[in-house]
């Protein structure tokens, strides 16, 4: 029998609560991160089942504070024994260490959801056949259309756990079903599509399947065109290529004291097209954000950048006592060399939707989404990458064919500077450490493409 | 652990899987890392689990868990089997698994010092005093230097009979500097871009002479600020070390990896360029181009004595004399290819993961001369050096590379050195570009500890050998 919400909790309490007993023998501060989940996944390619796996895991990290000595340790292996002696061990290590300058300042606090805020029932217990029909659905279209398929489904659950021999328990569980797929045609033209959510919706991956199977379609016969600037329609997944560079480069804080942001020293200042507004929010309802950050911190809900300005900056325990501000629980499991980080971006939607922005649209190409993207030069966020699974053309307002890849090499500060259009609608994009991005399709002007390729 | 292993597959049999595997994985690692003076903390980690892989009904059921209990153990049996049942409604043919030897045998990789029993002021000590020299200018925003160590144990058994244990040491390190005027920032990190690797004790680290080289780190870091942006145009390149290692993963590797060929990877990570029809026959690059994979090739990260399909590890051409010979491949996918054995190359990363194909060692063969004489031999050209960024398409044939530093060449010496580099091509071209590779004195092996592959994602480690290599007329300076 599945444990209730309430037993879940009492069960990493108890956990916590053993590791904190057995460590307290050793030290006099102890801080836990209890990561406990199930990744189940079943791929597929040309038309069947290629893998199909369950992973399941418990595991711990522990930091042991004396003075100002810190060591971690992490292990899998929780019986009572294989704690008390890796603990006695670290502990032992913490003599020969030298004094940290920074030990956070960890609250004393305790974090409980509601139930079931971002955890389904149905999605925590789905069995391989019921993976294997949606895969199923997918090829049936697929060869319908005399495409093969690819993709996985996937469903995630997961419960993080933090505690303190201070006083601190936070706990967050949540579940995911995810479909992501390609259709592609013998030439290797392709249509691509994802979608990850609380729970698996069978109406909406039968609609995605649907648009994946019609964009791999509109694929065919792709037209060779040079590489140069165009005016491009982003949709979200390529939009999230800019953000996740613009988050851990651009709106880095770290970065922006140390002087490694191309936006140090300009806070209040226009740095980005005064169409955007980005806030940080974890709470976003379609973000299956912490409520709390890796060092037991709530999570604020901040607007980074106010109609192109430069608002504020997410901060960690230690940044804060550096700078004299609180925490806005942005903080990564200690030792954390990047700082705090923006994980929950959310971009505010513009006014027209997807049609209106194609059907208004003179000369433009629309794009997919990326692939490979990678930082060529972090003083203006010059990024590199293909596009992938379906470029297609846009005369006066209406899809004309689709274009060969090619290869794009831009700065995010230009392009973001350079948006013409917003779309009215969102989704959810992930992105890095269990976070992720609500973004809409842009449009924006003069893109460069650097070179082509034959396929 | 065999008893554990011996138990899991009497179950898998009395399932009815008609093949079964069970790994136990154990993992010691520890990190340590000083950054900006201050000593970011001692990471130590201990794990252990198994991962359960059956094939019933002729189709795969993986599950993997680190709670070595009975209880447990049913519990992920019972499921691996249902995946692969589940898995078996959905398959065009059975799994085909090569007839290769089955073996019962021990392997270890060497080493002199074990870091594990180093003392923690030597290690701290020394990265401290690396950190001390990197920071020393108040141009220096940002320095860090770090090393880690893993010691991995593995118990393979199958239903086959074989008996496997294997233990892998690995060591490495690193460190960087990050200097800014205030207007830009630019890095420079040694002895490679996320440090560098071997199997190996603590002599890896010693050999790096991280002391010897922080103040160059630093200099180099500063300097760049001042130096002028790359040119853009066509140009002879002349690559080495690092960078061309990453060239030959990129552009070779991950594009002669079976499962990617047979479009296992079509979501994801992509496809190749290297079709099935082009073994044999196809043209890669120069005559120059002799590109082996080689797993039993002392001190690499992707060295082992058996893959995870418990195959013993082979060295073999992947191309010869510029053309394309042999896939990376494993006992599945063998028969795809009219072969009868497996080329060995099935890892996976952990207890957690099903094995993969993933490339172990795979090196460019030394040719003649010197890089100095290379250097001499270039009219208009440029050198690069250390990966800062990098990029290839879903084909593994349009790709784009940033350096860290460069040197622009004119008639046959080094003239200035230039920040941002980078350069593109098309992976055929490129390499049918190569006209010098230098001999076997200048060849060595740099490590990749960080290759991500599959999904759910795995890292992997292996290494690449090359001495420098000179490509002719290739366009650089993309980024201006």
């Amino acid at each position: 029998m599945s444990l209730t919400y309430q037993d879940r909790i009492k069960e990493k309490r108890d956990l916590s609560k053993k590791i904190i007993d057995i460590a307290k023998e050793f030290v006099p501060f102890v801080f836990v991160m209890i990561n406990s989940g199930k990744d189940a996944l079943t791929r597929f390619g040309e038309n069947e089942i290629t893998q199909n796996v369950s992973q399941e895991i418990t595991g711990a990290e522990i930091l042991l504070v004396k003075d100002k000595k810190v060591s971690k340790v992490s292990l899998d292996d929780l019986s009572k024994e294989n704690i008390k002696m890796v603990i006695e061990k670290a502990a032992t290590l913490l003599e020969f260490q030298e004094d940290q300058e920074h030990i956070p300042d960890f609250p004393i606090d305790e974090i409980i959801e509601n139930e079931n805020l971002n955890w389904d029932k149905e999605t925590a217990s789905v069995s391989p056949e019921k993976r294997s029909e949606v895969v199923k659905g997918f090829v049936k279209k697929c060869k319908e259309n005399k495409l093969l398929a690819s993709g996985t489904v996937s469903d995630v659950v997961n419960s993080i756990t933090l505690a303190s021999s201070k006083g601190l328990f936070a706990y967050h569980e949540y579940t995911r079903g995810e479909f992501t797929a390609t259709a592609m045609d013998d030439d290797g033209y392709s249509g691509w599509g994802s979608i990850s959510e609380k729970s698996y919706d069978i109406n909406k991956i039968n609609e995605l399947q649907e648009n994946i199977v019609k964009k791999a379609i509109l694929s065919k016969d792709p037209v060779e065109i040079e590489p140069k600037e165009y005016t491009v329609i982003l949709e979200p997944a390529a939009v999230s290529d800019l953000f996740l560079f613009l988050s851990y480069v651009g709106l880095s804080t770290q970065g922006y004291y140390l002087g490694t942001s191309p936006f140090s020293n300009r806070l209040g200042e226009k740095i980005l097209s005064e169409k955007l507004t980005i806030t940080d929010d974890f709470s976003h309802e379609q973000n299956p954000g912490f409520p709390f950050d890796f060092e037991g911190v709530r999570k604020k809900s901040l607007e980074i950048v106010n109609k192109g300005i430069l608002n504020r900056l997410p901060f960690d325990l230690k940044w804060a006592e550096k700078k004299g501000k609180s925490s806005t629980g942005h903080g990564f499991p200690f030792p954390n060399t990047m700082g705090p980080l923006c994980g929950n971006l959310v971009i505010a939607p513009g006014e027209s939707s997807m049609e209106e922005i194609i059907s208004s649209s003179k000369d433009a190409l629309l794009i997919t989404h990326f692939h490979y993207t990678n930082i060529i030069n972090p003083n203006d966020i010059t990024i590199t990458g293909m596009t992938r699974d379906g470029v297609y053309k846009i005369k006066d307002g209406k899809i004309t064919n689709s274009v060969k890849n090619m290869r794009f090499t831009e700065s995010v500060i230009k392009a973001l500077n350079n948006i013409e259009a917003i779309s009215s609608d969102q989704v959810f994009q992930s992105a890095f450490f269990g976070g992720g991005f609500v973004l809409p399709a842009l449009k924006i002007n003069n893109f460069r493409f650097s070179s082509k390729t034959d396929y | 652990m065999y008893k554990v292993c011996d138990f899991i597959i009497d179950l898998c049999e009395k399932g009815k899987a008609s093949y079964a595997d069970a790994r136990i994985v154990e993992m010691n690692y520890e990190s340590l890392t000083v950054k900006k003076g201050e000593l970011s903390g001692i990471e130590n980690s201990i794990s252990k689990g198994v991962g359960i892989r059956v094939i019933v009904n002729g189709a795969w059921g993986f599950a993997s868990t680190n709670d070595l209990s009975e209880k447990s153990l049913r519990k992920n049996v019972e499921l691996a089997i249902s995946i692969g049942k589940a898995s078996s409604h959905l398959i065009k043919q059975k799994v085909r698994l090569t007839e290769d030897k089955v073996y019962q045998d021990t392997w270890s990789s060497p080493y002199i010092l074990d870091p594990f029993n180093v003392t923690w002021e030597d290690k701290v000590g020394l990265l401290m005093d690396c950190d001390r020299i990197l920071s020393q200018d108040k141009k220096i925003v940002d320095s860090k230097a770090y090393m880690s160590f893993s010691k991995e144990v593995q118990w393979f058994v199958s239903s086959e009979g074989a008996r496997i244990k294997q233990q892998i040491l690995r060591s490495g390190g690193g460190m960087s500097a990050i200097a800014s005027n205030g207007n830009e920032f630019q890095r420079r990190t040694y002895p490679a871009s996320f440090g560098q690797y071997y199997q190996g004790g603590y002599e890896v680290i010693q050999g790096f002479k991280l002391l010897e080289n922080a103040e160059n780190t630093r200099k180099e870091a500063i300097a760049l600020l001042d130096a002028p942006q790359c040119p853009s145009g066509k140009k002879d390149l002349i690559l080495h070390g690092e960078q061309l290692a990453l060239q030959i993963h990129e552009s070779i590797g991950h594009a002669t990896e079976l499962d990617r060929v047979l479009g296992l990877e079509a979501n994801f990570a992509g496809r190749s360029f290297v079709t099935l029809e082009k073994k044999g026959k196809f043209k890669y690059g120069s005559k120059l181009m002799n590109i082996v994979a080689d797993p039993t090739c002392p001190m690499g990260l992707g060295t082992y004595g058996y893959d995870d399909d418990g195959v013993r590890a082979e060295r073999f051409h992947v191309i010869k004399d510029g053309v394309f010979e042999n896939y990376l491949g494993n006992r599945e996918f063998a028969h795809t290819v009219n072969e009868t054995h497996s080329r060995a190359c099935n890892r996976a990363q952990g207890w957690m993961h099903i094995p993969i194909v993933r490339m172990p060692n795979l090196s460019l063969m030394p040719g003649e001369g010197t890089l100095e004489e290379i250097i001499a031999d270039t009219k208009d050209g440029l050198i690069v050096d250390t990966v800062k960024s990098w990029s290839i398409d879903q084909y593994r044939y349009n790709f784009q590379f940033g350096m860290e530093a460069g040197w622009v060449i004119k008639d046959g010496s080094i003239s200035h050195m230039v920040k941002n580099p980078t350069y593109q091509g098309i992976t055929p071209e490129f390499w049918g570009s190569m006209d010098r590779v230098a001999g076997f004195s200048e060849w060595k092996l740099n490590g990749v500890p960080n290759c991500g592959k599959g999904q759910p994602m795995q890292v992997a480690e292996m290494s690449h050998g090359c001495s420098p290599a000179r490509f002719k007329k290739v366009e650089i300076g993309i980024m201006r």
